[in-house]
């Protein structure tokens, strides 16, 4: 009896003094006034986001994927354009990913041109015609890695989009939309994929291409432009069918009044 | 057993005084604070037949009926309520406006400014305090002969007596967020002036009730005998403030409205901190300042500053460095005060190194020097308006003048020249003006707002000084080309560059990667001599002069 009453009083006394321990330790927890007071002024003290942004600025990030995404989406065309060149270098990205990225803001500009755009600096053509350009260039720069995927946005793409697709395969390497390519030359009703698809085919010295190379040196559409030397007009079809010639070793023969000859073969 | 008892209650004894307590020789903490109180309405009025005819038959009924009607709601307002919820709740039950109803106007306006010391570990005490108040009151009755009317004006100080008045501060340290608690209650004698005057059977009877530093007199006449005076109160009367407020330690500040049970206005609007100190609130830190786009003043702006307590505001001294070589100008001139107003008399720099980080300080001054903390200075940014043309030129814009002189001008200072009538962004004009070969021309690069430009070869995006960098880049190299390509003997189209007009000479063209045949060899839309010049363009170092553009919009501005 003695000794449970014993233990009753040592299990109280531990009790008790774990009980006051804890609240000790809580009151020692408690802030003094001053400290309270220090910590309340040092919270209305605290900088505005504002002025700590402006204290240290954050780096600029390299764009990722969503990003580029973003930029290629968006209204502002030379952010688009940017995202363009950057989509067509960035080898430390997917290739398909790229390739999906790309085809697809191809394919929004078609649906609806940047005509509103304007020009870019010093630029004979008109912004949305440079953008098609730029995507289709930055797609012909994916290598093997993003042929597939241009490959399937090309059998499912039709009209203006297909045919810098086909453009954009041929620059990729794939002889087998040479004939297409060839007769988008002279059968485009775009001037951009005519210029395109004829410098393509003297990149790939495709000389099946010489007859639509050569009647396209006739091609029609010239724009009128200017510098500081004054206004100028410009044949970019000829201009880049002229230029396939030549790097087909076929010589061209510029003329005084701006019309490309070929020159007789000997 | 015993011993083990006589251990451990011991221990709980210490455990239960709680930790050691702060040394004695800490000095206990001093608060200072002000508070405003405000009364307008029925209840600010002090004495006079109007005043009290009107209470007895509208304010006081009302009232009553409003305090016996709301009691049984006010449980509903929680542990927290203000007295603005609390009144709000009383009045809501008879929905009359009695200030706006009786023709009384009655304003009583008290600033006190007090010091609190701290009595207890967690609350704080007068120490001393002074008031000082200002009341006006009129009224009037009229009708049927009789007008009855007040008149009574008073104002004065008053000492806080520490055994009558209360100004208590409680902390409570135990929540998570410590709050505090206020209780003011303060009564001083109010002595008025004036006359209050009933005046009755078209002025046959009057009574009159003067006041005179409070000692009121009652007299007046009846049917042209008059009534001798009589002193019907030899003491002023006096008015109490009481108020409270809870609330986290970051509302020691504050402002607080309501209309009591009378409809009287109140105010009371309290400051309290343990230390006299000033925040200089406009300018902000680091903040913007941006030189007017015309007129005469080189810089203008607002100087506000909090200051705790407000008693001490006045003697806040303001010091603004020269701007330019040129002293400020300050409204109020003394440059004292919570909220001035300065400015320069003068044309704007011509040292782009004028603008940016600028400093200006307050101090306190007479006794607040010794009262109050220093005020840390406030640094903050000049800048010039872009496109404003008010720099020393005169004729071109601002960003064309400053910024020539930061790293976005790569030096070429005088060689570039502003023609807003150039239709693209910017030219070199050497080609067909071979006199004009050393210089190059920027037109208005904000014309369409804000400027967002792209490098067709590198995607690089530029935006304001950079973007005026590498046009100023792309069009030297355009410079540095036809230096190249055509030196002396100038541009010769017609029988060096016949081939294809891209401005570069048809033989250098094949070691340059282009076509002598071919004017835009790339086919991306641009002439062959535009890529070099592009090409140029990525040797800016994007952000490489926004340490020095002052611009706004700029890089620095927003």
């Amino acid at each position: 009896m003695k000794k449970g009453l014993l233990i009753l009083v040592i299990v109280a006394a531990v009790l008790l003094l774990a009980a006051g321990g804890y609240w000790l330790w809580q009151r020692a927890r408690r802030p003094d006034l001053a400290t309270a007071l220090a910590e309340a002024r040092r919270a209305a003290q605290t900088p505005t986001p504002e002025a700590s942004l402006s204290a240290t600025p954050a780096p600029t990030p390299t764009p990722g994927l969503t990003l580029l995404e973003r930029q290629l989406t968006g209204d502002a065309l030379p952010l688009q354009y940017s995202a363009a060149v950057a989509l067509g270098e960035r080898d430390d990205l997917a290739a398909d990913e790229r390739a999906r990225l790309l085809c697809a803001a191809l394919q929004a500009e078609v649906d609806e041109p940047s005509t509103d755009a304007p020009r870019l600096r010093d630029a004979y053509l008109e912004a949305h015609e440079m953008y098609r350009l730029r995507l289709t260039r930055s797609l012909g720069q994916l290598g093997p890695d993003g042929l597939p995927a241009v490959q399937a946005a090309a059998d499912e793409a039709d009209g203006l989009a297909r045919e810098h697709l086909l453009v954009a395969l041929a620059y990729l390497g794939q002889n087998e939309v040479l004939p297409e390519v060839r007769a988008l030359v002279t059968d485009s009703d775009d001037p951009a994929v005519r210029m395109d698809a004829a410098r393509a085919l003297g990149l790939l010295g495709d000389r099946d291409a010489i007859a639509a190379l050569t009647a396209a040196l006739d091609d029609g559409h010239c724009v009128p432009a200017s510098d500081s030397l004054g206004e100028y007009t410009i044949c970019p079809v000829r201009d880049q069918a002229a230029g396939a010639l030549d790097a087909l070793g076929l010589a061209v023969t510029r003329h005084a009044d701006g019309a490309i000859t070929l020159e007789a073969t000997p | 057993m015993k011993r083990l008892l006589s251990t451990v209650l011991p221990l709980l004894i210490v455990l239960a005084n709680g930790p050691p307590k702060a040394s004695a020789d800490e000095p206990p903490l001093t608060f200072v604070g002000s508070l405003r109180y405000v009364e307008s309405g029925p209840m600010a009025a002090q004495s006079g037949w109007a005043a009290g005819i009107m209470w007895g038959s509208a304010v006081a009924p009302v009232a009553g009926v409003r305090l016996l009607s709301g009691l049984g709601a006010l449980s509903s307002l929680g542990d927290n309520a203000t007295l603005a919820r609390l009144y709000d709740q009383l009045r809501s039950t008879v929905p009359v406006d009695l200030a706006g109803l009786l023709p009384i106007s009655a304003r009583y306006d008290a600033r006190v400014t007090f010091t609190l010391v701290q009595v207890a570990p967690n609350r704080l005490a007068l120490q001393q305090g002074a008031l000082r108040w200002t009341l006006t009151q009129q009224a009037e009755l009229s009708g049927e002969g009789t007008v009855i009317s007040d008149q009574f004006v008073g104002q004065g100080e008053y000492a806080l007596n520490t055994e009558h008045d209360k100004i208590d501060l409680t902390f409570d340290l135990r929540a998570d967020e410590p709050t505090f608690a206020l209780d003011v209650a303060i009564a001083h004698p109010m002595p008025i002036n004036g006359l209050s005057r009933w005046s009755a059977l078209a002025g046959l009877v009057q009574l009159d009730i003067r006041a005179q530093n409070g000692i009121e007199t009652f007299g007046g006449q009846s049917f042209g005998e008059p009534i001798p005076p009589e002193v019907v109160s030899s003491e002023p009367g006096t008015h109490a403030i009481a108020y409270s407020r809870s609330g986290t330690l970051d509302q020691l500040s504050g402002t607080e409205t309501w209309r009591d049970v009378t409809d009287t206005q109140l105010l009371v609007s309290y400051q309290i901190a343990d230390r006299c100190y000033a925040v200089i609130d406009e300018p902000p830190h680091d903040g913007r300042l941006t030189a007017p786009a015309e007129g005469e003043r080189s810089l203008e702006g607002d100087l506000r500053a909090t200051v705790l307590p407000d008693v001490h505001a006045s003697q806040l001294e303001w010091t603004l460095p020269p701007f330019a070589g040129h002293e400020p100008h300050y409204d109020p001139d003394d440059r004292r005060g919570a909220d001035l107003r300065f400015w320069f008399d003068a044309p704007l720099p011509g040292d782009n190194a004028a603008w940016g980080p600028y400093q200006l300080e307050a101090a306190f001054v007479e006794a607040a020097a010794q009262a109050c903390e220093a005020v840390p200075a406030r640094q903050v940014r000049l800048f010039f308006s872009r496109d404003a043309h008010n720099n020393p030129d005169g004729n071109v814009p601002n960003w064309f003048y400053y910024w020539q002189q930061t790293p976005a001008g790569q030096g070429h200072g005088a060689a570039m020249r502003y023609d807003p009538a150039e239709a693209d962004w910017a030219a070199f004009r050497g080609y067909g003006n071979p006199w004009l070969a050393d210089r190059i021309y920027l037109s208005n690069l904000f014309r369409d707002g804000e400027l967002l430009l792209v490098n067709p070869l590198t995607g690089q995006v530029t935006t304001g000084i950079d973007a005026y960098a590498v046009v100023v880049r792309h069009e030297w190299q355009h410079l540095r080309d036809y230096a190249a390509w055509w030196g002396q003997r100038g541009y010769q189209q017609l029988t060096e560059d016949a081939g294809d007009r891209d401005k570069i000479p048809d033989a250098l063209e094949p070691a340059l990667g282009f076509s002598p045949k071919l004017f835009d060899t790339p086919g991306l839309g641009l002439g062959d001599a535009e890529y070099s010049a592009y090409r140029a363009e990525a040797g800016w170092r994007i952000g490489a002069a926004n340490a020095q553009d002052w611009a706004d919009p700029g890089k620095q501005s927003r």
